[in-house]
């Protein structure tokens, strides 16, 4: 019979990625060419280069920023490592293992990350306490009786390793939620910022630089009363933050490269920063 | 023999033509319906394999799209989807390789690697990731085949032996039915058999007794002739005994009759007799009255001074003439007055004395006549009715026992109530009540405590009377009660025992009835004479 088989697994030998040999991506130019750097990595990262290229490639008309869409944090280290990318785009910092791959980083941000909601939601705080039960399932409703809609991110996202961190019980909380898949699960910011500000009284979580970038219609909860502006981020007051950070391989490392990172130190850099809501770094 | 080795011929030849019958059975239940489960089966989880490619290719389209070139490096993310989509699917394995098919993210489900047949699996078709009409990789999904290969053995096995049980039954079930059939026509060829040799035999027994049998009648008849015969003699002989035992019966009757009559005479004797003995008893005691007085006017006669009368006339006689003178001075004549004077007292006070018992003698000599006149009154011959008062008819059978119950100091009570004059044969009820009083005095007779005899007349209905003779003697037990009546029953050593006997007889006839009462030995008895106020004597 034609179609009347078993198929004997033993089919895939469990193994890295990392263990095939680098390669490129079919449409995108190598990054031996000194004219073009390409830079990707986290959402998070995305809107704020963006800009930051923009204003690079008119200061510098040699050099193209290729900024393609995200491929997250772990997606850049591997790319970077692979030498798929020039730059990659990370918005939480290396571990150690990472450090060890033969990359460099270089952070140059720091941003709130925040509980948002859609800008119909007439609360403007928010407490931890209120935020686990609300992705316990026990808490559905704003005050005003609306329903609560949870928009939620993947268990690898760099925003909600924040919160686990940061709001005692919250952890589990997550976790939990995953296990009983209760919410809509987005594997890229721009879906998850976009699913935010696109539904009424959503809830989620994001962070004052790409509510700015990407226009997003989102407002920042205060988090037991506290608001997330830049001296309290700054202070440690307000507890939620990341730092964005650019990583390369030094060896050979590109000049149009090494020229975008220095402009992005520069006080057309920072002004761009800053007015985006982000936090400059030295 | 050679019909039984056809019969087997013929079983042989079903069995041929069963045999492939029962095979092909075997064959399709036991292959076709497992194959054609495992086909269904495998197509459908074939086709659930490749719908889930599908479904997982549009999650991870969707994320690689964002980035086309470089999609391979959010291999991370495809796992978190991989974790979320494989739950529940019973996936084994899956694979996401790139455009040349170098892999990007695979996935093994570690937990099916376990058990029974865990190392196999299904492979769908790939789902390929397509961006801008352009493939840029693809997933490959393997299914678990564990559940699947289990269930198809199990059902294999079962059609197995339902197939194998199907074609025996098919196989055997016919040709045990012939068998058993060929077995019974032999087992009936030879009950048949049995059973005409067992009728010949039979019917040659039956014949024989048949004949046997007519040889016993024929012999029964003529025992049954003869024995008509014995029994018509029998029945002659015991006919003329029947016919003389009835006219022995008839004399018997007649004697009986003649003896009751007798009896009946007998009794009215005893009755009179009693009557008669009462008469003479009370005569008896009215004449030793008349001894009496005879010997008292005797005595007095004898003793009188009339002799001296005598004496003295013959003094006056001797003297003649000289009778002053003798009178005077004879001293034997001056004595004469005075002794006169004397006598004349005495000879009065005689007179009155003689005077005296002569009226008693007259007196006694008329109640011996009065008695006598009752004996005549109730001696005359019976069956003569009279209208009496029944309390005339009890006192005059109490005047004939009247001395007998004196000398037994027995105190009379009487009880009489008002009633009508009675209509009867009073001889009859006489002789009755008579022999009731004798019986109760003899009862009381020897008694310590007061001796009474009571007496009572009353009406017991309409047109009815009782007359009652109760005593407080030594009574009755209640085993004699009817006994007594019994002709020859009696207490008393010198008793005949036909008293009761006759009196309950001519109580009968006189239409009424005699009963009898007592609570017990020592506490008395009553009779109750029970009558007609007007009766006929049917005796």
């Amino acid at each position: 019979m034609k179609h009347f088989y078993f198929l004997l697994t033993v089919i895939f030998i469990v193994g890295g990625l990392g263990s095939g040999s680098p390669g490129r991506a079919a449409d995108t130019p190598g990054p031996t060419n000194p004219e073009a750097v390409i830079a990707a990595g986290s959402g998070v990262n995305l809107g704020i280069t963006r800009l930051l290229a923009k204003a690079f490639e008119k200061e510098n008309q040699t050099i193209t920023m290729d900024i393609p869409g995200s491929i997250g944090t772990k997606g850049a280290i591997k790319a970077v490592t692979d030498g798929a990318i020039t730059l990659g785009l990370i918005s939480r910092p290396l571990k150690e293992e990472e450090k060890n791959l033969g990359i460099v980083e270089h952070p140059y941000a720091r941003v709130a990350i925040i509980v948002g909601a859609h800008s119909n939601v007439r609360e403007d705080t928010i407490t931890t306490q209120e935020l686990i039960e609300i992705f316990k399932g026990t808490r559905t409703t704003w005050k005003d009786g609306n329903p609560i809609i949870v928009q939620a991110r993947e268990k690898s996202d760099s925003g909600f390793l924040v919160l686990q961190a940061a709001i005692p019980g919250f952890k589990e909380a997550y976790a939990e939620s995953h296990e009983a898949k209760r919410w809509t699960l987005y594997f890229n910011d721009q879906d998850a910022n976009r699913a935010l500000s696109n539904t009424p009284y959503a809830i989620g979580v994001t962070d004052l630089g790409m509510v700015a970038t990407e226009q997003l219609k989102v407002k920042a909860l205060k988090l037991d009363g506290i608001a997330p502006d830049k001296e309290r981020v700054m202070n440690g007051t307000y507890p939620l933050s990341r730092t964005l950070s650019f990583i390369y391989r030094p060896e050979g490392f590109p000049d149009g490269a090494k020229r975008f990172l220095d402009f992005v130190t520069t006080e057309a850099g920072k002004k761009i920063l800053q007015e985006n809501g982000y936090l400059p770094l030295p | 023999m050679i019909r039984r080795d056809k019969q087997i011929s013929i079983s042989r030849e079903l069995a041929k033509k069963l045999l492939p019958v029962s095979l092909i059975i075997c064959l399709v239940i036991s292959f076709l319906i497992p194959g054609a489960y495992s086909y269904l089966e495998f197509n459908r989880l074939k086709n659930e394999t490749s719908l889930y490619a599908k479904q997982l290719s549009d999650s991870i389209r969707q994320l690689a799209a964002s980035s086309p070139g470089l999609w391979k490096y959010q291999a991370t993310k495809y796992s978190e989807i991989i974790e979320s989509f494989v739950p529940n699917k019973g996936i084994f394995s899956i694979a996401v390789l790139d455009d040349q098919s170098n892999p990007i993210n695979q996935f093994s489900h570690r937990e099916k690697t376990q058990g029974l047949f865990s190392q196999f699996a299904i492979q769908g078709d790939p789902a390929s990731i397509l961006f801008n009409n352009r493939k840029i990789g693809e997933i490959w999904i393997h299914l678990a085949a564990g559940s699947f290969l289990v269930k198809a053995l199990v059902i294999f096995i079962l059609c197995l032996v339902m197939g194998g049980s199907l074609s025996m039954l098919v196989y055997r079930m016919p040709l045990m039915g012939v068998k058993s059939l060929e077995q019974q026509l032999l087992d009936y060829q030879n009950s048949l058999e049995e059973l005409v040799i067992q009728r010949t035999t039979a019917l040659q027994e039956t014949t024989e007794k048949a004949l046997q049998l007519a040889e016993a009648r024929r012999h029964d008849q003529e025992e049954l002739l003869e024995a008509k015969a014995n029994l018509e003699q029998r029945v002659e002989e015991r006919t003329k005994e029947l016919q003389d035992q009835v006219l022995a019966k008839e004399k018997a009757l007649a004697e009986l009759a003649t003896a009751q009559s007798s009896l009946l005479e007998l009794s009215r004797a005893a009755g009179m007799a009693e009557v008669a003995t009462g008469v003479l008893h009370n005569v008896g005691n009215v004449l030793n009255s008349v001894n009496v007085s005879c010997n008292l006017i005797m005595n007095q006669v004898r003793e009188s001074r009339t002799g001296n009368i005598a004496k003295v006339a013959g003094l006056i006689a001797e003297s003649g003439a000289d009778l002053g003178r003798f009178l005077t001075e004879d001293p034997r004549g001056r004595q004469i007055p005075a002794y006169l004077a004397s006598l004349s007292p005495v000879l009065l006070e005689e007179q009155q004395l003689i005077l005296r018992e002569t009226e008693a003698l007259q007196q006694r000599i008329a109640h011996i006549k009065e008695i006598v006149t009752m004996q005549q009154s109730y001696g005359r011959v019976s069956g003569v009715l009279e209208t009496i008062a029944p309390e005339q008819l009890m006192e005059d059978t109490l005047k004939l026992s009247a001395g007998a119950l004196v000398r037994h100091e027995i105190s009379v009570e009487r009880q009489y109530r008002d009633v009508p004059p009675i209509t009867v044969d009073k001889h009859k009820v006489l002789q009755i009540l008579l022999n009731l009083i004798n019986n109760a005095k003899y009862a009381c007779a020897g008694l310590e405590k007061e001796k009474i005899i009571t007496l009572r007349i009353f009406c017991s209905g309409p047109d009815r009377l009782s007359m009652q003779v109760s005593d407080n003697g030594r009574g009755i037990p209640s085993e004699n009660l009817t006994r007594v009546f019994q002709h020859g029953f009696t207490t008393r050593k010198s008793g005949h025992g036909f008293g009761l006997h006759s009196g309950a007889i001519a109580a009968k006839g006189l239409g009424g009835s005699l009963i009898a009462y007592s609570d017990g030995l020592g506490l008395g008895a009553t009779f109750t004479l029970d009558l007609p106020i007007f009766s006929g004597d049917s005796a």
